[in-house]
């Protein structure tokens, strides 16, 4: 995973590089505790650039330097600038949420029941629950979408789809138009990959989807109505 | 105040078209993150709302790929700060606001004396500013006093 970043880092250094810059790798400075990703300095011009990456897979180091070293930098470069740059995920978020409750599943996400047995059960039913619904749910999107868009361009994926009703504001999202629903779409696709790989669910993340699913609903019969509506007018 | 004043709200910025309940709910996150930056970055004697002609700088980093409007929740942004940090929202003349999608190769390049509040942003956003913390749809803010650019931003 480390191997992976690093060739990011690269590549980014590669870019400052053919600018004039020579880039360096996990910067200490003298008397400050943070080590920057890596520093650009153009000798030319005198140019310095702190480079920090922004990468899903790696575990938060402790942040409380860096505010202060910051600061400090900023008082002894007054015109450098940071370059905050996201790097690419070897591995995609559902995965990563799939592994995070394999490790915590059978030690912290049963619950006992009254019983005092654990329910390992109920959040293997969600799982279920929950796929079934992410079908359905599914199927009207795309359903939804073929018959609003006239040239559905190239197969699209279903979450490029969505994002296409939303921006044209054929669909409002459920998160912002209902109150109880807070979770995207995008975070449920990852529960539902995760559920599909045998990740358990929570019944309160079923209940989020099922949240999409009744305003998805309600406001496509709104829009179908309307469009027939219109068409009979004509 | 004449002091820029920059923090970072963490939560999903309500829209326009959001529920009464979630517009609070943003505006209350803003409060609450304002009032905190106030407190803690600026001097008692400097302290207290903007005065006069103002800008706001709105930086959203989604948590996710999700179509989002880039002017959902900027008024509801505003309003939050009003108070503490602003003393009326018809003082804001200008307001720059930018959406920074968690994709590869997606970032910022800033000044060194404004970087902190981006740099936690984005890695709120990405899951990674505290061990244990999910990824948070993260609005970096700062607030200054309105100068004029002669119209170079145009």
């Amino acid at each position: 995973m480390r191997d992976y970043e690093d060739l990011q880092l690269r590549l980014i250094a590669r870019e400052y590089e053919r600018e004039g810059y020579f880039v360096s790798f996990e910067v200490a400075f003298n008397g400050l505790d943070t080590h920057f990703d890596a520093v650009a300095r153009r000798v030319s011009d005198g140019d310095l650039v702190i480079i920090e990456l922004v990468n899903v897979e790696r575990s938060p180091e402790s942040r409380e330097g860096l505010q202060a070293s910051l600061a400090a930098l900023a008082e002894m470069y007054p015109r450098a600038r940071v370059d905050i740059r996201r790097v690419d995920s070897e591995v995609p978020a559902w995965t990563q949420l799939l592994w995070a409750r394999q490790r915590s599943t059978w030690n912290l996400r049963t619950v006992p029941t009254d019983g005092g047995e654990p329910d390992s059960g109920g959040f293997q039913r969600a799982a279920g629950e929950l796929l079934l619904l992410w079908a359905g749910h599914a199927s009207l999107l795309r359903a939804f979408a073929a018959s609003s868009f006239e040239r559905l361009q190239q197969p699209a994926s279903l979450l490029a789809t969505y994002n296409s009703l939303l921006a044209s504001g054929l669909l409002q999202a459920p998160e912002v138009v209902v109150d109880d629903v807070e979770l995207d779409l995008f975070q449920l696709y990852d529960l539902a990959m995760a559920a599909l790989q045998g990740s358990p669910i929570e019944p309160a993340e079923v209940e989020q989807l099922r949240g999409h699913v009744l305003s998805v609903r309600s406001q496509v019969s709104r829009v179908l109505a309307l469009g027939s509506s219109r068409g009979g007018a004509e | 105040m004449s002091l820029p004043l920059a923090f970072v709200a963490v939560g999903k910025p309500s829209s326009v078209n959001g529920t009464p309940a979630k517009k609070h709910a943003w505006k209350a996150i803003v409060n609450v993150a304002a009032s905190a930056a106030v407190a803690a970055k600026l001097p008692p004697w400097v302290g207290g709302p903007y005065p006069g002609r103002t800008t706001v700088k709105l930086f959203y980093f989604p948590a996710t790929l999700q179509y989002i409007d880039v002017d959902n929740g900027i008024k509801q942004t505003i309003d939050g700060m009003n108070p503490p940090v602003l003393l009326n929202d018809k003082d804001v003349i200008r307001v720059l606001a930018e959406r920074i999608r968690p994709v590869p190769g997606a970032g910022v390049v800033v000044p060194i004396g404004a970087a902190f509040e981006l740099v936690q942003a984005a890695q709120i956003a990405a899951g990674t500013w505290a061990a244990g913390t999910p990824a948070k749809h993260a609005t970096a803010v700062k607030v200054q006093k309105h100068m004029s650019t002669a119209w170079s931003l145009w």
